[in-house]
């Protein structure tokens, strides 16, 4: 047996202390045999072939009678169809099931969100509907979304960071179709932006006092 | 001839663990001796037939209609993976394992079929039967159930209904507790740490604190926790330790299936910050919480649920889906680690030169990835760390207090699982 003078503890059956992992004089007999992972006895994780399977039926069936029955001037309604199935995957295996950060989901939901509508909108006669009212709001509803979980939720400097990220990038999507000439009504567009930059200002300002106390540690404020 | 039964009915307390297990989370727990000598695998195997024997009930598998006798042969084997690793239900296998590897002698239990002190019953009976196996002459001074006994009834009973006294005890959501999270080690596997320290200092390090040692360990635990995974700027909620309790100190049940409570014992990060808040904290809520009347209520709350007519009325997956939702909601979110004392050890005489020390493992959660569990035996206390994650600093605190407060030397070793690169 070996001793650890670090941890002040004898070491049994390893040439190197569990517990700071520094090396031991002294090794003894093996207290464990090598370590394979659990074999034949785990469950094994279960793929999604049916919920694919079925995916793969609904928009299949509905391209083919999309394509049969449109005549000249139909749309391809098949899409709206095809993106909701899209957005259910993503929803389903990324927003509930993943375990990446907060800010990072919803990004991603606002993204598939916009591409969702324009989708809509696109099939539905490109009224621009869509960047003119509903990508506008639906950004303010995702602002408003990051505020309440920042403000309700336990989270370090690194997560508070990302959903600024995210706030500030919810303002720039609606500017974006004023950019492109796409956006005709474009309040909705500047108060979602408007709104967007009063919640970062706030989440920089008075949200969290000890962010700010990091925020001057980290940056030499 | 003893009639062998052909299903036991799955008793109340073991009706959360089969929709609520997976990989993560396998409801596996292990009672292990250390022999002086190395294991005989062939004398082991005959003590495994005879122990399965005797305890018939335990010879099962899980069924539609509930546990239902085995079919096949159950053959011991030699330990080669890691500690409480999942067993497949639906493969129609037998419930338990029986391993070993050195001088060890494992048993590795699925918790719907026994708590820790059904567990130690076999394991007593395990070792009794190996070692006459191997010619040793021992006296049972009626601390065992012996091979060759007829099984009674009340071994198997659902002592949960047959104690409960129909009283009405409210359901409290507690709010969540503080999680210890750090970086997860490779899945399929789980690192366990065993730390081996004598009664008798640990024993007066407590009475100098008018504590017992399980209140002595559990505000160690609860100080050691607030020490290395609290960060003071952001985490605010209490501290947790889910204590289980054998009722069967309360209650005369003469059960080997499960009769225990889990209590929940609290501690605010404020009383946390020393460890003569975490005890103060500690002792009162813990003695509170094991009054006769306090356990009489936990029964109560389990049966009452249980036993209700809407819940029985309700269609098997959609009571197993309740009980997912109950054991992340009521279980997993209010507490921090489960800290169980399955106690000392109580062998007769004769056997006690051949054991070494004991050791006792509780299987990890998601949200619970570091969980210990403490046994004696001989006059040695092992507390054994089972975990999911890589960071050792609350062991190294946990231990390193313990050698300085109790003068006593701990001995530590542990599997491989995560730092095979020498990385802890």
């Amino acid at each position: 047996m070996g001793k650890c003078e670090y941890c002040g503890v004898t070491v049994k059956g390893s040439e190197s202390c569990p517990l700071c992992g520094r090396p031991v004089q002294g090794k003894t007999e093996k207290m464990y045999p090598a370590c394979p992972a659990d074999q034949n006895e785990i469950p094994e994780k279960r793929t999604p072939y049916w919920p694919a399977v079925v995916t793969a039926g609904v928009v299949g069936i509905c391209a083919l009678v999309n394509l049969v029955t449109r005549g000249s001037s139909g749309g391809y309604w098949c899409l709206d169809i095809a993106v909701i199935f899209a957005y259910l995957w993503v929803l389903v295996l990324h927003t509930v099931k993943s375990k990446t950060r907060g800010s990072f989901k919803l990004m991603l939901q606002a993204c598939l969100i916009v591409a969702m509508l324009c989708v809509f909108d696109w099939n539905a006669g490109r009224g621009l509907w869509s960047v003119n009212f509903a990508i506008p709001f639906a950004c303010i509803g995702m602002i408003f979304l990051a505020t309440y979980i920042v403000m309700t939720r336990k989270i370090n400097w690194s997560g508070y960071i990302g959903y600024m990220v995210a706030v500030a990038l919810f303002g720039q999507i609606p500017i974006m179709g004023i950019l492109l000439g796409l956006t005709h009504f474009v309040w909705p567009s500047f108060a979602a932006a408007g709104y967007a930059v009063f919640t970062f200002l706030m989440m920089l300002m008075f949200a969290n006092g000890r962010y700010k106390d990091a925020q001057t540690r980290r940056f030499r404020f | 001839m003893q009639k062998i039964r052909e299903t036991y009915p799955v008793d109340t307390a073991a009706k959360l663990f089969p929709p609520t297990a997976r990989p993560t989370n396998t409801s596996v727990f292990r009672l292990s001796v250390l022999l002086k000598e190395a294991v005989n695998q062939e004398a082991l195997q005959k003590a495994a037939e005879k122990t399965l024997e005797r305890y018939p009930y335990m010879a099962v598998t899980l069924g539609k209609d509930g546990f239902e006798t085995a079919r096949t042969p159950f053959l011991v084997r030699e330990e080669k993976g890691t500690p409480c690793a999942p067993l497949d239900l639906k493969k129609g296998g037998f419930l338990l394992r029986i391993l070993w590897y050195g001088k060890r002698i494992s048993v590795e239990m699925f918790h719907a079929l026994a708590d820790g002190a059904g567990g130690l019953a076999f394991l007593k009976t395990l070792l009794y039967c190996y070692l006459t196996a191997l010619g040793a002459e021992i006296n049972p001074e009626g601390k065992l159930l012996l091979p060759g006994e007829t099984p009674q009834s009340g071994e198997y009973e659902d002592s949960f209904l047959k104690y409960y006294d129909g009283r009405k005890a409210p359901v409290q959501k507690m709010p969540p507790a503080f999680k210890i999270k750090g970086e997860p080690l490779p899945e399929g596997g789980r690192n366990v740490l065993h730390g081996v320290i004598g009664v008798e200092g640990l024993k007066k390090a407590a009475r100098r604190q008018e504590a017992t040692i399980t209140e002595y360990l559990c505000a160690l635990m609860v100080y050691s926790i607030y020490r290395e995974c609290v960060d003071e700027n952001v985490d605010d909620e209490p501290i947790v330790l889910s204590v289980p309790v054998n009722l069967r100190g309360t209650l005369p049940s003469q059960t080997v299936r499960n009769f225990f409570s889990i209590i929940n014992v609290s501690v605010p990060p404020e009383y946390a910050k020393t460890f003569g808040g975490a005890l103060q904290a500690i002792k009162t809520e813990l003695r509170e919480k094991t009054r006769a009347e306090s356990l009489m209520d936990a029964l109560a709350q389990s049966c009452g649920v249980m036993e209700h007519p809407v819940v029985k009325a309700v269609p098997q997956f959609m009571r197993d889906a309740g009980m997912r939702f109950v054991f992340a909601f009521f279980s997993e979110d209010v507490k921090t680690m489960t800290v169980s004392n399955v106690g000392m050890i109580d062998l007769p005489a004769d056997m006690q030169p051949y054991v070494e020390h004991a050791e006792s493992v509780i299987y990890p959660t998601e949200r619970s990835p570091i969980n210990c569990c403490l046994c004696s035996v001989n006059g040695k206390l092992t507390v054994s760390f089972i975990r999911t994650i890589k960071e050792t600093g609350l062991m190294r605190f946990f231990f390193g207090f313990l050698t300085r407060e109790t003068g006593e030397e701990v001995t530590v070793y542990a599997n491989e699982w995560g730092t095979s690169d020498g990385q802890v």
